[in-house]
């Protein structure tokens, strides 16, 4: 295998651990799946695989899909779908933060919940828009699924969205 | 007709995105605001959309997901994965050189080996003269030891 692409992928791992440990954090929630074991997968998989990394891509959205595609192979194994409509608030609670007050901490818990609790094709695209900030043409290259569709399946997760956190009682402050 | 309807909506939900994302300019806002008077469904979404909380801040900053012990894990995977991987080339790389070599020399052993054998060369050996020898031994001993019996 090419020296110099696996010295460079050993080197960037520090760098874009935490974004894709973000990104799966959010990607998983609402289920029993571990996000740092399927980031800390991704990155075993993508090192052993690295003849197959096409310099077209970004060594993120490659890892990135790697990621998504252990994770659902986590969700299958599961059947995370039952178990989703019950989660309840307290597993998104996030670690303490001083900084943050007590009603924004709430308002990210119900934040986090809306979005766990959207369809998966949607939940996934709103954590790879809105959440880790890819574009649409990443967004395809990750999904394989065409912008147009993609930027459908946004506005229709927003709507639910905004439907979901109206009944939640959150606006825009 | 309704082609047309389809894809004036799908743009201007396209362009929805695109104000909630912070892309739209304020001029662009305006005209899309009045786009959307003819479609008053369409208009609801927008303000209900425009009236949700910034998404982008509920996973918090990366500073929170840095995590030196499983980079740190991940990196000694690598490293042993590594070590095994050279360990397996190398053994690969040198059956793969040394292979017809060794197959030769083991083939060449045996019949040297088998050549070697005294009764061989003659052609007079049998399967059982090799595998059993006591036997014949035991039965010529016999034939002696009857011949001799007779005799008497």
């Amino acid at each position: 295998m090419d020296q110099p692409i696996k010295e460079e992928f050993k080197s960037s791992i520090s760098e874009l651990y935490p974004r894709l440990h973000r990104a799966m954090k959010a990607y998983v929630a609402g289920s029993s799946v571990d996000p740092e074991d399927v980031v800390q997968e991704a990155f075993l998989k993508g090192y052993k695989n690295l003849k197959r990394f096409q310099r077209n891509s970004t060594l993120y959205t490659w890892l990135y899909s790697i990621a998504r595609n252990i994770a659902i192979d986590e969700f299958r194994k599961r059947k995370y779908e039952k178990l989703q409509s019950n989660t309840p608030v307290e597993e998104f609670e996030i670690a303490s933060n001083p900084e943050s007050d007590e009603d924004n901490k709430e308002q990210m818990i119900l934040l986090r919940k809306a979005i766990a609790e959207l369809p998966g094709l949607l939940r996934s695209v709103v954590v790879m828009k809105t959440i880790d900030g890819l574009s649409y043409p990443e967004m395809s290259e990750i999904t394989g699924v065409n912008e147009e569709t993609l930027k459908n399946r946004m506005f229709r997760a927003r709507k639910l969205l905004s439907t979901r956190l109206k009944q939640l009682g959150i606006h825009q402050s | 007709m309704n082609r047309l309807t389809d894809n004036t909506l799908e743009e201007l939900e396209n362009l929805i995105n695109d104000a909630a994302d912070g892309l739209l300019g304020e001029s662009q806002v305006e005209k899309l605001e009045q786009d959307l008077q003819a479609h008053p469904e369409l208009l609801n979404d927008y303000r209900e959309i425009m009236d949700m909380p910034d998404l982008t801040g509920a996973y918090g900053d990366l500073n929170a997901y840095r995590n030196d012990f499983r980079v740190h894990n991940i990196l000694e995977e690598i490293r042993q994965s590594d070590q095994l991987g050279s360990f397996d080339n190398i053994t690969m790389m040198l059956f793969k050189r040394y292979a017809l070599a060794a197959s030769i020399l083991i083939l060449a052993l045996t019949s040297v080996f088998y050549m070697a054998q005294p009764d061989i060369l003659n052609g007079e050996i049998t399967f059982e003269e090799i595998y059993y020898p006591d036997a014949d031994q035991t039965s010529e001993d016999y034939i002696t030891y009857l011949d001799e019996w007779m005799e008497r």
